[in-house]
């Protein structure tokens, strides 16, 4: 009888093991939510806007949504063509030799080839400058940009409001 | 009697199982054992969650439209305003090529001339209320030049331009001198 019983609670033990698995619920609920969230604030729009990460943008309390365009970035290393470096700067300061020069030669150079091999057809530059970025070299990569058509310029900015 | 010998001929007779009522009966008990398998679910969220969170990008992004200035007020056209905002390392100072902004601001008029007005410590607030005041007389106009010095930072010339272009009460949004360029101003040069 003894033996019998013994039988029994082994099997029913034995079950019982088998079937409890960690409780996968709470965590399912959990992710659920989570990929809920990611989903809405996942915006398709900006897929190739993201500035590099050592880019700080200026904020802004402008809401016009951003597009894409030609892309010129100006960190504090350099200025770059669709990140691909043109001009080399220290801490923004562009090299002595370059002060009285309005127009960057090598970013022009660059720009026109672009243009010639059919690489660039709009005539919207975006500008994706460092928030300490002196006035100066946004100006001068704006004058050397429009000498080759560019008629309208966007400014990347962070929303701010 | 009768009754009792029918049962006893029930009981005789073999019992069979119906093979289609008995395999209904074992798909409901699997079916109420089983547990909905979430394992390729779980599979899918895993891949899934790295994925946004990567991509996903947690501030909005804006545009501020620029231009490098062409106004050229011809002559014999109206009165415009045609705004400049010069912006030093001590303030903003705000000018026109044709009236005298001073005298439209304390007396209320139109009147060609060069007087400018200045506001001290980059007060945006005050910018924007002088702004708000010549854009009174001058509801079409809706240009403005800004002339940063070399040395001012990116992030102060956008703020400038968020002044310049609207001003925001709560949720209303009133325009003021939407289309922005730059110009560089150059000082002329001190007579020998």
């Amino acid at each position: 009888m003894n033996r019998r019983r013994f039988r029994r609670a082994t099997i029913l033990k034995k079950r019982s093991v088998e079937g409890a698995g960690p409780n996968l619920t709470p965590m399912m609920d959990m992710l659920v939510i989570v990929l809920v969230f990611l989903l809405k604030s996942f915006s398709v729009s900006y897929v190739g806007l993201k500035p590099p990460a050592d880019l700080e943008l200026p904020l802004s309390t402008s809401q016009e949504p951003a597009a894409r365009f030609l892309a010129v970035d100006i960190k504090a290393s350099g200025i770059y063509l669709e990140k691909d470096l043109v001009q080399p700067l220290a801490q923004f300061q562009l090299p002595g030799k370059m002060e009285r020069d309005e127009r960057l030669v090598r970013l022009y150079q660059v720009v026109k080839n672009k243009i010639e091999g059919g690489q660039i057809e709009s005539t919207t530059a975006l500008i994706r400058a460092d928030r300490e970025t002196p006035f100066d070299v946004i100006w001068r990569v704006m004058v050397t940009v429009r000498q080759l058509g560019f008629e309208e310029f966007q400014n990347l900015v962070i929303q701010d409001i | 009697m009768a009754g009792e010998s029918v049962l006893e001929g029930l009981a005789s007779v073999p019992r069979v199982r119906n093979p289609l009522i008995w395999s209904h009966v074992r798909v409901k008990r699997r079916l109420r054992h089983s547990d909905l398998n979430m394992t390729p679910i779980m599979n899918l969220l895993v891949i899934l969650i790295p994925f946004l969170l990567v991509s996903v990008s947690f501030v909005e992004l804006a545009v501020v439209h620029s231009a490098l200035s062409e106004i050229s007020a011809a002559p014999g056209e109206e009165l415009k305003a045609s705004l400049i905002v010069e912006i030093t390392a001590n303030g903003y100072g705000i000018s026109s090529r044709s009236v005298d902004l001073k005298y439209l601001v304390n007396e209320g008029k139109k009147r060609a001339g060069s007087g400018s007005l200045t506001v001290t410590r980059h007060n945006r607030l005050k910018l924007q209320q002088m702004l708000r005041n010549v854009k009174r007389f001058f509801p079409e106009e809706r240009e403005i030049s800004i002339a940063p010095q070399a040395d001012i930072p990116y992030q102060l010339v956008v703020r400038t331009m968020d002044a310049v272009r609207e001003y925001r009460d709560g949720k209303d949004i009133t325009p003021l001198f939407p289309n922005i360029a730059f110009i560089k101003i150059r000082k002329a040069l001190p007579k020998p």
